[in-house]
């Protein structure tokens, strides 16, 4: 069983614990296990581009060296995370910034080597496990559920550093629920922001950028929403209570339905953490009894 | 090589501070001064200048030197210029050298002290290549006075016509079957807005009637050989599969060629046809078939069946000609329309985008559409031919030999054992698959050719072989098929009760018994997976029986039965008991009472690929029956012909190429051969038996040859995702309350229907070679047989015009990767806007045909953008949006324009004016750039800022027009079949940036147009009379000097080996004998040696040495360059 | 001590990298002044021996410079010179020498940077491997 360092991080403990579980007990039905750091802090929450933000930038890299202790591949699921583990890695280790790479370590204990490789679950389960594999282990095929794959601006900008999928088009998500029998919709505002980041000084505009994508997605035909960022999910999910339109949207982690569809038991997938109650679709769709 | 020392000066330049600033120069000469190599050492502020010149013609004059060393800039800049001087005062040239110590030193090191170290060793080297520089004159070569312009636009267009003015040959290549390029397709042109095909057009003419300008369309570079005044450059003439001379323009073919593709002139918003022109005033004024080799439909059908062919023929409502070029291949469309496993449609590319075309559905369409409209049966063919040819079977392998024989003119008697003819398509296939009418609808047909058919006459009872080669006949087609039940070889199969399939089948077709008391009421139990077995329950169904079940020993996968027709069994309620296999049949012996089975599993797959049943021990059940139908396989009777031999499975044995059996004159084909086979394959047989009967009657007896395998047309991934899906049309079918009687299920396509079908056609390889274009050409100028045309031209030049395209849409994501319909790039506009485009001249959008009432205009797409496309300024774009804004607002009066912008750059005569213009007719300029387009209902919603106001902006648009960056039309592959060096993006580099704009580094190339970056028509048509002016000034003297720094053989130590001749990139060295007749050593052909040296590296005894670049130089050349 | 100065001897062609090496002086591009270039028509005229005498002349490391694949201006002299670079490195290995020390690199017209990057990392390189002395 090949095992991979993980970094859940903090919202993963709490808001998002259903991101967390069902993701690695998705893993473990694929046969891949996700090792949690022995220690770990905060991953730096914002990736700071002030350039002598040392503090800031001190937070990811302690993960990225702990992260050897187990393998050079650090998995995480939480977008932001995702964004400044990898970016700050990047930085460290971008030619010209040698005296701040300098400067950072000086307050590491010990040496870092920019060696740990940041990957997020989506591209073990597309280029380590492979969606065919995938696919053969599928219990309950999401037949006729269409699901908006929804990106978020985190996991694709700025491309050039991230370096993950098209930052207009990403399909990984979507290949993935295609790969587990649903339908996968498009819509133009995969990548758009939905405005989580203004959401406690300027709520009225984080639910006007929700709106919007949100609108996209009804009309692209959508049944539900697939995200892979807590901030977004909470954002479109919770300030739907908010706005003009009612959606009824439910809004998923997409380990959730990876899990349901590979057989996690129900109660694991903790569907009450909703504000648009899931379930009613899942029933409709046979998913769940 | 004994030379005596040379007397050399070197002068060192200051270059201002240039060389100054960072070289210690005072420094350098001190230190030269103190080597013995050198005469004289001097400085000056600009050698370059006349009194730096001067200073070292002096010096020269003074000192006798013979030798002359400047240290300055790149010898790219100034050795000519001191070597002319030198020149002037009797020193030979090719003895004055530069050693460059600015580009490579003094600009690129800080450190003085280093700088001015690395100046004297670089000045050090040089002085000791300079010490054995020979004396050399310049080879005189024969200029070749003609001109290859590459690419037929504007700017080719000017050369061309510049070149040949001035009284010089000029070949005009153009890829495209028409020259004109991009400024063709423009509506208007800024700042002028005249009419930009009412400029080009004479011009055009003007090309074409030039007595020196050769034409040479539709064509590529093949290989480029030989050096500037001396090129070889080989054509490839692209087929037009009509002939130039014969064409005359007069476009019947088109009005008849049913394929309709994207037309590309358009930006593909309208479409042409297969055979095309592309617009109207042309040149050549000539017509163009579009082949992308085979279609795969056709390529899949045993029997050669253009499917591709009738396809695009119904999509064209042209009924009567698709089945005629049916029938040019198979003449059973009736019968093969409903009952064919259509091979084809498993290979029809449309699966790639949804579902294949109903091809088989389509065929049928044709034949029931004859039928109805009354159709007119062929007169009889006449006897041309005396031999008379006897056909035994009449089956559909037989009766497709007798067809075409027949249609050859030849004498063919069927004979046949039954007292009607189809064979297995009567006696297997039951009614409710392929009514009688449908069969005999196939025959008559065939029969009408004049075919003498003899019925109830069964080989070996009634006649013999050798009877009818008595009788006359010169050759014998057997076709006798496969009817024979093969047995289960299980305890009680000849208890009554028990019928073979086809002996059911056939008793149940032919109406001999009715079997309706025997079967109604009763339990039936098929056994097999193939077509008979469905058949059989299938009908046994119909006979009204309480149950109808299938025993098969393997799993669904691998029932050979077509995948439609057991869903259509299961419907009617057919019971399919998998992985089942019977041990015995259990009777009351008097009669059937039930069957043993076992459960099988699946082993490994065996020779056939399927996986082989095993049986799961003690897994025996019994199942109730009081019918068993065994309908394992069937194999043909050869007891009929005992002295033919067979193969191990007991079918007849024959020549695969011939299909002669191993008796001389007797044929074979079809199921006798086969074994159990399709329909279509019996056909493919006995066609190709026919042929092979024609050649063996002719005489001869070798293969028959086949036509070569052509490649196979498909789509790349992009392509297939830019398809829009459209299922297939269902077949409409008889709903399966009625399935009681023998009506037939599938009742076929409505005409509405197939039009429907057909038009999702991919037209996979374009041209279908339905040859309707063949039947109304006049001058008979199309020929489908024609094949690219090679040809070589020599000219002493090369203008390059190669031009520009348009950025891909699809690369820019943010705005909607080109899937959006009304998101268009400025070339399309400018066809909706031109008078002859797809709107004739109305502005309408292309996804519904409305006039859009508000148009964004998109600048900068692509340009400008070096994180997602392209770092440079397109330069056009600026300009021809203002224009297209303009026109847009002329045509639609109530329209609203806006320009979304990052800087307006109208750097150019009456721009400004013009962009004064625009802005005064109310056209909306918004300074920002646009961050993403999307699609909401039927509007484009561009997402956008202004930068003035600093606000974010959402404009709901009708249009989106994006001004694509330009990009060079000229591949890198291109590129580097000419050697021509490209810059980063692939625009054509030029020998120097500002004072040598249309040549390039490689001698005898030069430039013009958008080739070497974006440019506008002035601009382009400028840079091509200056091209043109550099190539006649190349032409103004026969001879051409040749550099003399080539390679030499010293024939002493020449011991003829021969290796440097493999070496030679120029085939310029030779082997010779010497005067002596004894010794063999290599002589340098001198004007093709380019000097490359490669030789004299190869070379093992040193006897190959490059002119002032021989190893004793080099050696020394090292050597200072490394001394303390 | 001073700093040790490596001694390099760069072998390059007229149509390519000499004219890269042109283009990164007219851009003032920057790198160390080791290297003292010889400038052939063409990369496939570079005789083996030339590079040995180089070493044996007291180089600490010899460049060569010429056009990319298939941008050859004769050509395919650059091909030559790509199958005779690694049988040299060899036979250098067999002299003691550490084959680090020759570098082949393909430089265009347009890549002054590439140019520049080259020559900076390879002085780098050969100081690092510290002074040949041959005839030590």
């Amino acid at each position: 069983m090949k095992s991979f360092a993980y970094y859940p991080g903090c919202t993963l403990y709490t808001k998002s614990r259903n991101l967390d579980i069902c993701a690695r007990e998705s893993a473990k039905i694929l046969g891949v296990e996700l090792k949690e750091l022995e220690t770990w802090n905060c991953c730096g929450a914002i990736f700071s581009t002030v350039q002598d933000d040392i503090a800031n930038q001190i937070a990811p890299i302690r993960n990225l060296k702990e992260a050897q202790k187990i393998s050079n591949e650090l998995v995480t699921l939480c977008a932001a995370c995702y964004n400044v583990l990898k970016r700050s890695n990047y930085y460290l280790y971008k030619e010209g910034n040698e005296i701040y790479r300098r400067r950072l370590i000086n307050y590491l204990d010990e040496e870092y080597d920019g060696e740990t490789k940041v990957l997020h679950f989506l591209e073990i389960l597309k280029n380590q496990i492979g969606y065919n594999a995938v696919k053969s282990h599928v219990k309950k095929s999401l037949n006729g559920l269409k699901v908006a794959c929804y990106y978020g601006c985190l996991m694709l900008r700025p491309s050039a550093e991230i370096n993950f999928d098209d930052p207009d088009n990403p399909m990984i998500m979507d290949e993935l629920f295609l790969a587990l029998g649903a339908d996968a919709v498009q819509f133009p505002f995969k990548s758009e922001c939905c405005g989580g980041y203004v959401l406690v000084n300027r709520p009225e505009v984080a639910t006007k950028c929700a709106e919007i994508i949100l609108e996209s997605i009804i009309n692209a035909g959508a049944e539900c929403v697939v995200t892979t960022c807590p901030l977004c999910q909470y954002n479109i999910d919770n300030q739907q209570k908010y706005m003009a339109k009612q959606f009824n949207l439910p809004i998923f982690y997409f380990t959730q339905l990876l899990g349901l569809s590979l057989g996690v038991e129900e109660k694991l997938l903790n569907l009450d953490n909703h504000y648009i109650n899931p379930k009613l679709l899942l029933k409709q769709k046979g998913l769940i009894i | 090589m004994s030379i005596e020392k040379k007397r050399i000066g070197v002068f060192v330049c200051h270059c201002g501070i240039n060389i100054g600033g960072t070289v210690n120069v005072p420094e350098v000469v001190n230190q030269l001064k103190k080597s013995t190599d050198v005469i004289a050492v001097l400085d000056h502020q600009y050698c370059c200048s006349d009194p730096g010149q001067n200073l070292i013609k002096e010096t020269i004059k003074k000192e006798k030197l013979d030798g002359v060393v400047v240290a300055c800039c790149s010898p790219t800049l100034h050795e000519n210029t001191f070597r002319k001087a030198v020149a002037s005062v009797g020193v030979n040239p090719y003895n004055c050298e530069i050693a460059n110590i600015r580009e490579q030193c003094s600009w690129v090191t800080e450190d003085k002290q280093k700088a001015t170290e690395k100046a004297i060793r670089i000045i050090k080297t040089i002085i000791k290549k300079v010490q054995y520089d020979e004396p050399l004159q310049p080879l005189q070569v024969p200029v070749t006075r003609k001109a290859l312009v590459i690419g037929a636009g504007v700017a080719g267009i000017q050369a061309a016509l510049d070149i040949a003015n001035a009284g010089y040959q000029v070949y005009l290549l153009e890829k495209n079957p028409s020259i004109g390029g991009h400024m063709s397709q423009l509506s208007e042109t800024f700042p002028t807005l005249d009419c930009s095909q009412c400029i080009l057009t004479p011009k055009m003419v003007e090309v074409k009637q030039h007595p020196n300008i050769t034409l040479l369309t539709y064509s590529e570079i093949d290989s480029v050989a030989g050096y500037i005044g001396n090129f070889k450059v080989k054509i490839r003439k692209k087929t037009r599969y009509v002939l130039p001379i014969k064409c005359n323009g007069c476009g019947d073919c088109a009005n008849v060629c049913p394929v309709l593709v994207g037309n590309e002139f358009d930006g593909n918003l309208s479409q042409r046809h297969a055979i095309y022109r592309p617009f109207p005033q042309a040149i050549p004024n000539i017509f163009t078939i579009e082949k992308k080799g085979i279609s795969p439909c056709r390529n899949a059908c045993p029997a050669g069946v253009n499917a591709h062919g009738y396809i695009a023929l119904i999509s064209a409502g042209k009924y009567q000609e698709a089945i005629d070029l049916e029938r040019q291949a198979n003449p059973f469309p009736s019968v093969c329309g409903r009952v064919c496993n259509h091979p084809c449609e498993g290979d029809c590319n449309r699966k790639n985008v949804d579902r294949p075309i109903a091809i088989a559905s389509l065929k049928r369409f044709i034949a029931d559409y004859e039928l109805k409209n009354g159709r007119k049966l062929p007169p009889p063919v006449e006897k041309v031919k005396l031999d008379k040819i006897a056909i035994i079977g009449g089956g559909p392998a037989g009766l497709t030999c007798a067809y075409f024989l027949a249609k050859k003119g030849f004498q063919v008697s069927i004979f046949e054992s039954l007292s009607e003819l189809g064979g297995m398509l009567i006696t297997g296939i039951p009614e409710f698959r392929l009514p009688r009418p449908a069969i005999k609808a196939d025959i008559e047909y065939i029969l009408a050719l004049g075919i003498d058919v003899n019925l109830n006459k069964t080989l070996g009872v009634d006649f013999t072989i050798d009877d009818l080669f008595t009788n006359g006949y010169k050759a014998v087609f057997i076709g006798t098929g496969a009817h024979k039940s093969l047995r289960l070889n299980i305890p009680g199969e000849e208890l009554p009760g028990v019928y073979p399939v086809l002996q059911f089948l056939k008793e149940v077709n032919l109406k001999i018994k009715d079997l309706q008391p025997l079967i109604s009421g009763k339990r039936v139990v098929t056994i097999g997976g193939g077509n008979a077995a469905l058949d059989a329950a299938r009908t046994a169904l119909r006979l009204g029986c309480k149950e109808s079940v299938i025993l098969y020993r393997r799993s669904r996968r691998e029932m050979p039965a077509n995948e439609w027709e057991i869903e259509e069994a299961e419907k009617e309620g057919v019971k399919i008991e998998y992985l089942t296999a019977p041990v015995s049949i259990i009777g009351d012996n008097s009669r059937v009472v039930g069957i043993e089975c076992q459960r099988m599993e699946l082993g490994l797959p065996d020779a056939t690929g399927r996986r082989t049943p095993i049986p799961i021990p003690n897994s025996e059940f019994v199942i109730n029956a009081d019918i068993v139908i065994p309908a394992v396989s069937q194999a043909p009777d050869t007891t009929l012909f005992p002295e033919l031999e067979k193969t191990r499975w007991g079918s007849l044995l024959v020549n695969p190429d011939n299909l002669m059996t191993s008796r001389e004159g007797v044929f074979a084909g079809g199921d006798v051969v086969s074994g159990p086979a399709t329909v279509i394959e019996a056909i493919a047989a006995g066609k190709k038996a026919a042929e092979s009967i024609e050649m063996y009657l002719k005489g001869d007896n070798q293969q028959i040859t086949r036509p070569t395998n052509r490649e196979i047309a498909k789509f790349s991934e992009k392509e297939y995702a830019k398809f829009i899906k459209q299922d297939r049309v269902a077949m409409p079918k008889i709903p399966t309350s009625e399935r009681v009687s023998f009506k037939e299920v599938e009742l076929g396509y409505s005409e509405a229907d197939a039009r429907k079908e057909a038009a999702r056609c991919l037209n996979c390889s374009v041209c279908c070679e339905c040859l309707e274009c063949v039947k109304v050409c006049q001058p008979n100028a199309i020929d489908h047989n024609l094949t690219d045309e090679f040809e070589e031209l020599e000219v002493g030049a090369i203008v390059l015009a190669t031009g520009y395209e348009l950025l891909n849409k699809e690369k820019l994501g943010s705005y909607g990767f080109g899937k959006l319909k009304n998101v268009v790039d400025g070339l399309q506009f400018e066809r909706i806007l031109s008078a002859s485009g797809p709107f004739m001249g109305e502005v309408r959008r292309p996804s519904d045909g409305k006039v859009p009432k508000r148009v964004v205009f998109v600048q900068c797409a692509g340009s400008r953008d070096p994180e997602n496309a392209m770092a440079y300024c397109s330069k056009i774009c600026c300009m021809y949006t203002a224009k297209q804004a303009i026109l847009y607002k002329h045509r639609v009066h109530d329209g609203e324009a806006i320009i979304f912008y990052i800087d307006v750059r109208t750097g150019g005569k009456g721009f400004e004016e013009f962009y004064k213009r625009a802005t005064d007719e109310g056209i909306l300029y918004i300074r920002g750039k646009v961050s993403k387009i999307f699609e909401k209902g039927d509007k484009v919603i561009v997402w956008g800022a202004d930068t003035i106001s600093g606000k974010k902006v959402e404009v709901e648009a009708d249009l989106v027009v994006l001004a694509t960056a330009m990009v060079p039309a000229a591949s890198k592959e291109f590129a580097q079949l000419l050697k021509i060096t490209q810059d980063e993006y692939g625009w054509f580099t030029e020998a120097h940036p500002k004072l040598r704009p249309v040549e390039t580094l490689a001698g005898g190339f030069f430039l013009a147009g958008a080739c070497q970056g974006p440019k506008d028509i002035p601009e382009a048509v400028a840079q091509s009379s200056g091209a043109a002016s550099k190539v006649i000034a190349l032409f103004s003297s026969e001879t051409l000097e040749h550099t003399p720094i080539i390679a030499g053989v010293n024939e002493d130590l020449c011991s003829g080996c021969a290796v440097c001749i493999d070496v030679c990139p120029y085939q310029a060295r030779e082997l010779q004998v010497l005067e002596d007749g004894k010794k063999k050593t290599v002589k340098v052909i001198e004007v093709l040696c380019e000097g490359c040296g490669a030789c004299s590296s190869a070379c093992p005894v040193g006897a190959a040495q490059q002119k002032n670049f021989q190893d004793k130089q080099i050696q020394d050349m090292v050597k200072s360059a490394l001394e303390k | 001590m001073t700093e040790f100065e490596p001694k390099i001897i760069g072998f390059i062609c007229k149509w390519c990298t000499s004219a890269g090496a042109d283009l990164a002086g007219t851009s003032r591009m920057k790198y160390p002044p080791n290297m003292i270039p010889i400038t052939f028509f063409c990369s496939s005229r570079i005789d083996p021996q030339y590079i040995l005498w180089a070493f044996k002349n007291g180089a600490d490391g010899v460049f060569i410079g010429g056009c990319h694949p298939n941008d050859c201006h004769y050509q395919d002299g650059n091909y030559k010179t790509m199958k005779r670079v690694p049988i040299i490195k060899k036979l250098l290995n067999d002299l003691g020498i550490d084959p680090e020390r020759l570098r082949l690199e393909w430089i265009s017209a347009s890549e002054a940077d590439k140019f520049k990057k080259t020559i900076t990392e390879f002085t780098e390189t050969i100081k690092k491997l510290g002074p040949l002395n041959i005839n030590k």
